[in-house]
């Protein structure tokens, strides 16, 4: 009996890891292959046993969704959750940014793009927030089209709080006053992030310490524009302003 | 297999006897049977233990397996003190017998009891199984080291800190290249005093053999360098190596030592201070991190646990405590207070002190507009911040910010005060005396108030009323009769009495300034001015003596230059021509203002004595040594055309024109352009220049008093041309054309002159140009404002402000201002008719009816031809004499007035005419009613 019981389990075991589950908000575990969110339902394949094809389930039942695909490619892994992404974990969540990452930097950043600005608004998570922001930003500036990176740097420098310490969207607003001749905002947004952050890296700093130097010395300041330039020195002598652009 | 009962009791120390064994079966393993010796012994200490300890007395029934067992079980669950106990007991009831002796079974099982009992706080039997273990049963270097790393932990817990150290110290010496080297010298460091901890921990950072332990060391390192007050080393550790890039388990602790490092280092050097600071997480990142490192402890453990061999068991109670010790950190973390804002108000300062003022300012608006308890501090050091930019609007808007946020503040007096300053910085002297005015009805501290005043004084100056400006600055010398700014208060007066012309009253000011010791440091400039008031009251010869001993006195004083321009001029007042070209050529200053007027006063003589070679080297060697500023560029190219011949002077006017022509702050371009034989043809690529040209022709047309050709060329300017291009004269000539056709652009034109040329000669005609503008808007507040602001009015202009000055009731400036034209030689009789008029009116208005009348009748007695003026003033004459009951002598005055038949169309004639009418019939039937003068 207990050989027979054994046997039993060893049979049941390939189906059952290769489930994908959903807990629902009531304890209860359904197990099949989640297909996609149909009219706001959840849609899930049962397995044959169970007697019912596909099951729909109302998101405000459910509690968590889990995937059995870590073994298949990450594109795969992303296409898969992109269907259920207000439902999906942080960490599932985070398997989207990796994949619009990777499209980036595999050469495809109009695709990356794209699907950034279909995920994003779907998004719930906070902590993944920045990221897809960087990736609207990044895939925009990677394809070619400065004008899209500077309305989502833009828009998220509307969010409240600003962020104060991410260089990337004062990176692409100041680079964009740079460009039409307003020095003064360009040295405002550039030296915001220096001034908040203490996560920078070496290229961020470099980068908006270039912006800030080359907007001191269409402001007169060469002094200023050097030390900038030359991110160890400190200018000696005071910088005079009347700023004009100052936030208040 | 012999299995037999095995009771023996233990003699055990008193921290021994808190073991118990439960178990009452014996060891089931097969061991050699005791030889009789040992038996006996062992019999012995039954008897002795059940005589002295009979109540511990403990008999142990279980095996060998089963104690091995139970142990390596307890060890796994964590569960040390039942661990200990069966390792100890193998210990003590297998210690005599053979298979002890043979040496396997105590090199199992000593490093497992020392462990065990180390970690059941039962420290003086881990030492003396591990250090039985060390004397006789090392096997392999793993062991010893981990042994001598347990029984050096158990020292320090048994109190015996002396041999805890050396034993860590041996250890660090043994452990080559393992962590427990690491471990060991982190330890040992601990134990030691800080000289020597600090050689051990150095180098541990120098040669780390665990990366994590390196940065332990480090973080104490940087502790123990500040509790020794050493903080160019504590900075070295913190700075001068990064940071792994992985989150770092003691970020906490990094960013504390951070902060306090940074706070020590931010007086002497800011920018390390700052890069201190960044390594300062914030809270939000620590939870964060924190949280993380829990979770993957977490993890770890749950993937780890069911893997750990049994003398691996310690790890899982390491993980379990870390994960707890850990937990209450992040409980701890929670619940302190946010310190974002503490430290950002900190890196502000320290982007203040690096001349980096926007990074500061970007700091502290946000925590100047939060409810924060930093608030208040962080407004402070933003207005102070926006000061030190010589932004006066900003900081003048942040201190109004700060007085409505917090209007009982005690500070209110400074920031008045501060407010005040960027009010005169800007020359709104108006608004700033205002400000001092409302600062002083606060009942200010001393300091406060005398400051106040002081500048009360420097605003009454610059708005060139002296008398109020004088009682300022007595009043600031009374309240601090000591203080430097009473000083400089006194020195003041004296400068307020050289203006108004009171040279002997200023000379003894001078004078006695030099007379007070605690004023030492404005001796040299009181005596500078002293000298300048000689110079001024035509006292040549003491100007001179003056000025010798001041230079003999002063030869560093930044004054030297302009004392060497002063004796030049005196000399040259005294016709000692080679003395004063000689003074001048001795005026060396980097103020190249100053050294311009030296050379073309020099050059001027030289030129006078016919000496124009020397003059033109002069020239020439300014022109190669220093840059020629577009502000001197005329009068340096006239002089030098001067020295030219012709054709060599017309090819400088024209390289002068050519280079600076269009250049809008280069100054006597139209001058030079009149000297040029041809005139340049006008250019679109050089548009400053063209407009300069078309001011020449202004110009020329008004010579040939082609008045409406002016008008229109200067309309031109104002239509082809963009006001960019304009340069001040050009700007003033279309801005006049403009308000003349009451264009509302004029005002652009004007506004512009002030705020891109301040220091262009054409400043005058701006504030002219826009008082005219408000006046004939019918703004006689705003005109008046303007006018006040120009330096020197001529006539036109006076006669402008006193009708202005009429038109607002001021009637003791309008008084001043007429007395001033008349006093005027060159006033055209219209000046002087509107002057004697306004002075007329104030004694009409103030009951002097007498002097109102002589006043009318010195207009229509010597200003005939202005027609308005006399027939105005016939009539007031005669409303005088009637409204004092002369009638007689006021139809005398009518008949006068109605004889001059040229008047007859003037309102004024006809009311007269009326008057004298009814004046003679009433005279003839006095039932008449008499006509009133309108």
């Amino acid at each position: 009996m207990k050989r027979f019981a054994s046997a039993l389990v060893v049979l049941a075991l390939p189906f059952l890891t290769h489930a994908d589950s959903i807990t629902l908000t009531d304890g209860q575990t359904i197990q099949g292959d989640l297909v996609e969110t149909r009219a706001g339902f959840v849609l899930i394949r049962l397995p044959e046993l169970e007697g019912e094809a596909v099951r729909r389930i109302s998101p405000r039942r459910i509690e968590s969704l889990e995937f059995t695909d870590q073994g298949e490619s990450l594109e795969h892994q992303a296409q898969i959750r992109s269907k259920f992404i207000p439902l999906l974990s942080i960490q599932d969540g985070r398997i989207l940014i990796d994949y619009l990452n990777f499209l980036i930097s595999d050469g495809q950043p109009l695709t990356a793009l794209s699907y950034a600005k279909l995920w994003h608004p779907k998004n719930n998570y906070t902590e993944i927030d920045i990221p897809y922001r960087e990736v609207l930003i990044d895939s925009s500036i990677a394809a070619n089209l400065p004008e899209q990176a500077l309305v989502h740097a833009q828009n998220w420098l509307t969010q409240t709080p600003p962020p104060k310490s991410r260089s990337l969207p004062w990176k692409i607003q100041a680079q964009h006053y740079l460009k039409n001749g307003d020095y003064e905002k360009a040295l405002w947004a550039s030296l915001t992030p220096i001034a908040h952050s203490n996560q920078l890296t070496q290229k961020e700093k470099i980068a908006l310490n270039s912006i800030a130097a080359q907007a001191y010395r269409k402001l007169g300041y060469t002094e200023h524009s050097a030390a900038y330039l030359n991110q160890s020195s400190t200018p000696l002598t005071p910088l005079h302003l009347e700023p004009k652009d100052a936030p208040f | 297999m012999i299995e037999r009962t095995n009771s023996r009791c233990s003699s055990k120390s008193h921290r021994t006897l808190q073991l118990r064994y439960p178990s009452p079966r014996a060891p089931k393993k097969s061991i050699r049977l005791p030889s009789p010796k040992i038996a006996w012994l062992a019999f012995a200490c039954v008897c002795l233990c059940s005589f002295f300890h009979a109540p511990a007395q403990e008999i142990e029934f279980r095996s060998l397996p089963e104690l091995l067992r139970e142990g390596s079980e307890a060890l796994v669950k964590g569960n040390f003190p039942q661990a200990a106990h069966a390792f100890n007991a193998i210990q003590a009831n297998y210690s005599e017998e053979p298979i002890w002796i043979e040496g396997q079974l105590p090199r199992k099982i000593l490093p497992l009891a020392g462990l065990a009992s180390h970690k059941a706080n039962l420290q003086t039997e881990a030492i003396a199984a591990l250090e039985s273990y060390l004397a006789s049963y090392t096997d392999s270097e793993d062991s010893e080291i981990f042994a001598r790393y347990t029984l050096a932990s158990s020292l320090l817990l048994d109190e015996q800190t002396e041999a805890a150290r050396e034993a860590f110290s041996e250890l660090r010496k043994l452990a080559g290249q393992s962590p427990f080297r690491d471990l060991a010298s982190l330890r040992e460091a601990e134990l030691s005093e800080s000289p020597r901890a600090i050689e051990i921990l150095q180098e541990v950072v120098v040669d780390p053999a665990s990366p994590r332990l390196a940065s332990f060391a480090r973080l104490r390192l940087i502790q123990l360098y500040l509790e020794e007050d050493d903080i160019n080393n504590a900075s070295i550790q913190l700075l001068d190596t990064n940071w792994h890039d992985d989150p770092l388990p003691e970020l906490a602790t990094l960013s504390f030592l951070a902060s306090q490092t940074a706070e020590k280092l931010a007086d002497q050097d800011p920018s390390a201070a700052l890069r201190a600071y960044q390594l300062v997480s914030p809270k939000d990142q620590l939870v964060q991190v924190q949280k993380t490192r829990i979770l993957k402890l977490q993890h770890q453990y749950r993937n780890l646990a069911p893997a750990l061999k049994t003398e691996q068991s310690m790890w899982s109670d390491q993980f379990r405590q870390s994960i707890k010790q850990l937990q209450n950190q992040l409980e701890r973390l929670r619940e302190a207070p946010d310190y974002l804002y503490a430290i950002d108000l900190r890196k502000a300062r320290c982007f203040a002190q690096s001349n980096r003022p926007l990074e500061a300012w970007i700091l502290l608006q946000p925590i100047a507009r939060s409810k924060h308890e930093l608030a208040q501090a962080a407004h402070l050091e933003w207005i102070s911040v926006a000061r030190s930019m010589h932004a006066w609007d900003a900081s003048a808007a942040i201190a109004k910010d700060f007085l409505s946020t917090y209007p009982d503040n005690q500070d209110i007096p400074q920031i008045l005060l501060w407010i005040a300053l960027s009010q005169v910085e800007q020359a709104s002297f108006g608004e700033a005396i205002s400000t001092l005015e409302s600062l002083l009805a606060k009942d200010p501290p001393t300091d406060i108030a005398t400051a106040a005043h002081y500048y009360l004084g420097f605003c009454y100056f610059n708005k060139r009323q002296t008398t109020t400006a004088i009682k300022a600055f007595e009043t600031c010398k009374t309240l601090s009769p000591k203080s430097p700014v009473a000083a400089q208060a006194h020195l003041w007066i004296g400068i307020c009495q050289f203006t108004t012309n009171e040279l002997e009253t200023a000379i003894s000011t001078f004078h006695a300034i030099q007379g007070v010791s605690h004023a030492r440091f404005l001796h040299p400039e009181a005596a500078f001015r002293e000298t300048a008031c000689h110079y001024a009251l035509g006292a040549l010869q003491p100007a001179l003596q003056q000025s010798q001993q001041w230079l003999a006195a002063y030869q560093t004083h930044p004054r030297t230059a302009e004392v060497n321009l002063l004796q030049g001029d005196t000399f040259a007042e005294l016709n000692q021509i080679e003395a004063a070209i000689e003074a001048y050529a001795r005026v060396e200053t980097e103020d190249l203002q100053l050294k311009f007027i030296a050379l073309q006063k020099r050059c001027t003589l030289l030129l006078e004595t016919e000496q124009t070679e020397l003059a033109l080297h002069a020239l020439q060697t300014f022109r190669s040594d220093d840059p020629l500023l577009p502000a001197y560029i005329g009068s340096f190219t006239q002089l030098l055309a001067e020295c030219l011949t012709h054709q060599e002077a017309q090819n400088e006017i024209a390289a002068a024109i050519s280079e600076y022509g269009n250049d809008s702050d280069a100054i006597g371009i139209i001058e030079l352009l009149h000297l040029l034989d041809a005139q340049p043809i006008a250019s679109e690529e050089f548009p400053t220049l063209a407009s300069r040209l078309i001011v020449t022709e202004i110009q020329t047309h008004r010579q040939n008093e082609r008045y409406t050709e002016a008008k229109l060329k200067a309309l031109e300017l104002a239509s082809n041309y963009d006001i960019t291009d304009l340069p001040p004269a050009a700007l003033a000539e279309a801005g006049n054309a403009l308000s003349e056709i009451s264009s509302l652009d004029a005002s652009n034109y004007f506004h512009r002159i002030l705020e891109e040329y301040p220091n262009s000669p054409d400043r005058d005609k701006a504030y002219i140009g826009l008082a005219r503008f408000h006046t004939k808007r019918s703004k006689p507040a705003e005109g008046l404002a303007y006018l006040l602001q120009a330096e020197n009015l001529d006539l036109e202009t006076l006669t402008l402000k006193l009708k202005l000055e009429n038109q607002l009731n001021q009637t003791a400036n309008a008084q001043a201002t007429a007395e001033t034209i008349l006093s005027e030689r060159r006033a055209a009789p219209t000046h002087k008719a509107q002057a004697l008029q306004t002075l007329a009116k104030i004694a009409k208005d103030n009951g002097k009816l007498n002097q109102a009348y002589a006043y009318y009748q010195r207009i229509f007695t010597l200003y005939r031809g202005e027609t308005d003026y006399v027939a105005t003033s016939y009539l007031s004459c005669i409303q005088i004499l009637d409204s004092t009951n002369r009638s007689i002598e006021a139809r005398r005055v009518a008949e006068e007035f109605i004889a001059q038949t040229d008047l007859s169309k003037h309102p004024a004639y006809l009311s007269a005419k009326r008057w004298h009418d009814s004046s003679v019939e009433t005279a003839s039937n006095p039932t008449e009613k008499q006509t009133s003068l309108e």
